[in-house]
C-alpha cells in the first residue's frame, strides 16, 4: 500500500491532518502534501459547505456559487 | 512537459525570448511559498531587475541579472506541485519546461513540501542546484537537516544559505550550473489522472526514502483537542444524534427567536409605507394608484423587510457552523448514510447547501463527476428544504402547533431528508440503476473558534443580495398579483375595486381549488398562494397577506385568517390541514429560479419532468397526512 493509499484510507476514516500524520507517523508538512496533491488529483475533497456569503468581487468565484444569481448580483454591483 | 533547451545559449539582459518565455541561459528560481525564495532573488540580483507578464497570462514574474554569474534569473511564482491548479501555478509549469537550470529551495522546516516539488521539477529534466533556507528556524525548532547526507542521496548540489545575511551565495555560485537528481527520470507529467497519480506516488515513495536518510525520524504528533473532539462526534451513535439536536437547536431559533423580531419589523414597515403613500398622494390619484403603491409595490417591501432577521439567523447559523468546522463533520456523518442508499458521497455536500438555497446547491453539483450522478444529485436537491420555505413553516406552525412550533418545524426538516433519501432509493433502483458510486473522501478542517467580524460580514453581505435580488423577484411578483386581483373576471366592477373573487386572480385560483379539497386546503387563497409560490417560494406568505388584506376589510392577523380559513375547509381539523400545506409546501414544484438552473443544466425535459413528478408527490402526501391527520 502506498503512502497515498494510506492517507485516503485515514481520511476516510474521518481525520484531520495532523490526525492523519501522527497515525502514520509522517510529519505534519508531509501529510499536508499528500492531501494537497490528492485533492489535486481527485481522490480527496477539502470541505466546502453552506451558503453563506457572496464571494467578494474581485475574488474567484468558487465552484459551488457558479450559476447562483446572488453571487453573480453581488459581482456586478 | 520537458526541459529542451542545454546551457551556454547566449545571455540576454532580460533574460526572455520575446513573448516566448526564458532564454536557454536563464536560471529558474522555484520553491514552495514563503521560503525566502524572493529574498534570495533580491540579494542576486540587487538591482538589475524588472517584473514582466508571463507569456500569453496576466501572471507576474520577476527578471533579473545575477551579479556575478551574468546569467538571466526568473523568480518564478510559489507553488507546492507542477499538477497546476492556478494559473500561477502553470506558468510554472510552463517555464520548467523551457529552462535549462533551476535553484530549487528547500524550506528547511518543511522539507518533505519541498524536496517533494524539487522532485517534480527534477523530472523536467532540468539541471537542479538545492538552496536549503529557514535552516535556522528549524534549528530552533529542534529539526536537524544532514545537508551532506542530503546532497549524496540527491545528487545535486545542496547548498545552505540565509538570503537575508548573504551566507552561503557565494557558494550558490559555484554550484552553477547543477546537476540532474539521481534516480529521477525525465518523464512527460502531462498524461490523464491515473497516470498522474501514479507519478505522484512514484514521488512520495522517493520523498520518504530521501526523508528517511537526510532528516531526523519525526516527532510523534500530539493528540490534540479536535481529534479528541472527533471520536465522539464521528462516532455514529454520539455524532447523529448531536448532528439532529444542533439542527432542533437551529429551528427553535428560527421559530422562538425570530418570530417575535419579524412581527416587529412588520409593524415598523407595513404602517409607514402606508402613512407616507397616503401623505403623498392621498385624495388625487384615485383608489387604484393607492392600492398599487399601498397593497401591491407597499406590501412587497414588507415582505421584503421581515424577511431579513430570518434570513440573517439562518446565515449566520450556518457560518457558525461552517467557520468552526462542525459542518464538515456533518458532511462526513451524512456521507455514510448516502452511501447506505446508494448516493455519490460528494451528493452530501450539494444536499447540504440546499437547506441554504436549491440554486446554489444546483451549481455544487458540479463537484460531482460522474455526470448520471450529477443529474441524480440535481433531482434530489429541490426536496431539501431551502430557507424561504422556512418562513411559512414558522408561520403556519406558529397559529396551528403553538406549543409544539419548533417541533413541527423540526418534523419538515425530518420528512425532507426522508424524501431526498426514498427519492433517491426509488431513482437508483428504476432511472438510475446503470449509475456507479464514486468515492468521497473528505479531510476534515480543524475545530476553530469562529471569527466574529468575517462572520457579520459574510452575513451582511449574504442577506443584502437576498434583499436586493430576491427581493426585487418578491415585490415584482406582488405587485403583479395585486394587479391581477384589480382586474375584474366579468363586468360590474371598475378596475382596482373588485372583490377577490371576482377578480382574474380570484377566479383562476378558485378554480384550481378543489383539486386540493381531499388535503383539506379547499380554499382559492391557499391555491392562488402556492401559485405564486412557484415564482419564488418567499411570497407566498406575502400572497396570503394580500389575499386576506383584501377580501376582508377587517384588521385580524394572517394567523386569525387561516385558521378561521384551515377550520371551514377541512371540516374542524385544522391542524391536520396546515401539517398537509406544509408538507404539500416542502414537496411540490421548486421555484423557477431552481426550474430554470436545472433546465440549463440537465435540459428542459428532465426540468419538466421532475416538476411535474415533484407536484404529484406532494400532492398525495398532503391528502395522505390530511386523511391520517383527521383520524387522530
Amino acid at each position: 500500500m502506498t503512502l497515498l493509499d494510506r492517507v485516503v484510507e485515514q481520511a476516510g476514516s474521518g481525520a484531520t491532518i495532523p490526525a492523519i500524520a501522527g497515525r502514520l507517523g509522517i510529519p505534519t508538512d508531509l501529510a499536508e502534501l499528500a492531501v494537497d496533491e490528492l485533492v489535486r488529483l481527485g481522490r480527496l475533497e477539502r470541505p466546502r459547505t453552506g451558503c453563506t456569503a457572496c464571494p467578494p468581487p474581485d475574488a474567484e468565484l468558487p465552484v459551488m456559487c457558479a450559476g447562483c444569481p446572488l453571487a453573480a448580483r453581488a459581482r456586478r454591483h | 512537459m520537458s526541459c529542451h533547451a542545454e546551457p551556454g545559449g547566449s545571455p540576454s539582459a532580460a533574460g526572455t525570448t520575446p513573448g516566448d518565455g526564458p532564454t536557454a541561459d536563464a536560471v529558474l528560481l522555484v520553491g514552495n511559498p514563503n521560503t525566502g525564495k524572493s529574498t534570495l532573488f533580491n540579494a542576486l540580483t540587487g538591482a538589475r531587475q524588472r517584473v514582466m507578464n508571463a507569456p500569453g497570462t496576466t501572471v507576474e514574474v520577476q527578471v533579473g541579472t545575477w551579479r556575478g554569474a551574468d546569467r538571466p534569473l526568473m523568480d518564478l511564482p510559489g507553488t507546492y506541485s507542477l499538477i497546476a491548479r492556478s494559473p500561477d501555478e502553470a506558468v510554472v509549469t510552463e517555464m520548467l519546461g523551457r529552462g535549462s537550470t533551476a535553484i530549487v529551495v528547500l524550506d528547511a522546516t518543511a522539507m518533505s513540501r519541498s524536496l517533494y516539488l524539487l522532485a517534480q521539477v527534477a523530472r523536467t529534466g532540468c539541471r537542479i542546484v538545492a538552496a536549503v533556507t529557514m535552516l535556522d528556524v528549524a534549528s530552533a525548532h529542534g529539526v536537524g537537516v544532514d545537508l551532506p547526507a542530503l546532497e549524496l542521496t540527491l545528487g545535486v548540489p545542496v547548498i545552505g544559505l540565509d538570503p537575508r545575511s548573504g551566507s552561503g551565495l557565494d557558494d550558490l555560485l559555484r554550484a552553477l550550473p547543477g546537476r540532474h537528481v539521481a534516480g529521477i527520470d525525465r518523464t512527460e507529467l502531462a498524461g490523464d489522472l491515473a497516470d498522474q497519480l501514479g507519478a505522484a506516488e512514484e514521488l512520495f515513495g522517493w520523498v520518504e526514502q530521501v526523508c528517511a536518510v537526510a532528516l531526523a525520524p519525526p516527532r510523534p504528533v500530539r493528540r490534540t483537542r479536535t481529534d479528541a473532539v472527533d471520536r465522539a462526534l464521528l462516532n455514529p451513535w454520539v455524532g447523529g444524534p448531536v448532528f439532529l439536536a444542533l439542527m432542533w437547536a437551529l429551528f427553535q431559533l428560527t421559530t422562538t427567536v425570530a418570530v417575535p423580531i419579524m412581527d416587529l419589523v412588520e409593524q415598523w414597515v407595513s404602517a409607514p409605507i402606508a402613512a407616507i403613500v397616503e401623505t403623498l398622494i392621498g385624495g388625487w390619484a384615485g383608489l387604484f394608484v393607492e392600492g398599487l403603491l399601498i397593497d401591491g409595490v407597499g406590501a412587497g417591501f414588507a415582505v421584503v423587510a421581515t424577511f431579513v432577521p430570518l434570513m440573517a439567523i439562518i446565515y449566520s447559523a450556518l457560518a457558525l457552523l461552517e467557520d468552526s468546522g462542525y459542518l464538515a463533520r456533518a458532511a462526513f456523518l451524512a456521507d455514510r448514510l448516502m452511501r447506505v442508499i446508494g448516493l455519490d458521497g460528494r451528493a452530501v455536500l450539494p444536499l447540504i447547501i440546499g437547506f441554504g438555497c436549491n440554486v446554489p446547491a444546483l451549481a455544487a453539483t458540479r463537484t460531482i463527476p460522474n455526470a448520471r450522478q450529477r443529474l441524480l444529485t440535481g433531482l434530489l436537491v429541490p426536496w431539501t428544504s431551502c430557507a424561504a420555505r422556512l418562513a411559512v413553516y414558522v408561520l403556519l406552525a406558529g397559529v396551528f402547533f403553538p406549543d409544539h412550533a419548533g417541533l413541527a418545524v423540526f418534523a419538515m426538516y425530518v420528512l425532507s431528508v426522508v424524501l431526498v433519501i426514498g427519492g433517491g432509493f426509488v431513482l437508483r433502483r428504476t432511472a438510475f440503476r446503470d449509475v456507479h458510486r464514486e468515492p468521497l473522501v473528505l479531510v476534515l478542517p480543524a475545530y476553530q473558534r469562529p471569527r466574529l467580524r468575517p462572520l457579520a460580514v459574510s452575513v451582511g453581505t449574504r442577506v443584502w443580495s437576498f434583499v436586493r435580488s430576491a427581493g426585487r423577484i418578491i415585490v415584482a411578483t406582488l405587485t403583479v398579483i395585486w394587479l391581477l386581483m384589480a382586474l375584474p373576471a366579468g363586468g360590474g366592477h371598475p378596475v382596482g375595486d373588485v372583490p377577490p373573487t371576482d377578480s382574474v386572480y380570484g377566479r383562476a385560483a378558485d378554480a384550481i381549488a378543489p383539486v386540493f379539497a381531499p388535503a383539506g386546503l379547499d380554499d382559492w387563497r391557499i391555491t392562488a398562494a402556492l401559485g405564486s409560490g412557484i415564482v419564488a417560494k418567499e411570497v407566498v406568505i406575502g400572497s396570503l397577506a394580500q389575499s386576506y388584506a383584501i377580501a376582508e376589510e377587517d384588521e385580524a392577523a394572517l394567523g386569525d385568517q387561516l385558521q378561521e380559513t384551515l377550520d371551514r375547509t377541512s371540516g374542524g381539523h385544522p391542524g391536520a390541514a396546515a401539517f398537509a400545506l406544509m408538507v404539500f409546501l416542502l414537496g411540490y414544484t421548486p421555484c423557477v429560479a431552481v426550474i430554470a438552473e436545472q433546465t440549463r443544466r440537465f435540459g428542459v425535459r428532465w426540468a419538466v419532468g421532475a416538476a411535474a413528478v415533484q407536484l404529484a408527490v406532494a400532492w398525495l402526501l398532503a391528502v395522505a397526512v390530511f386523511q391520517v391527520g383527521r383520524l387522530l
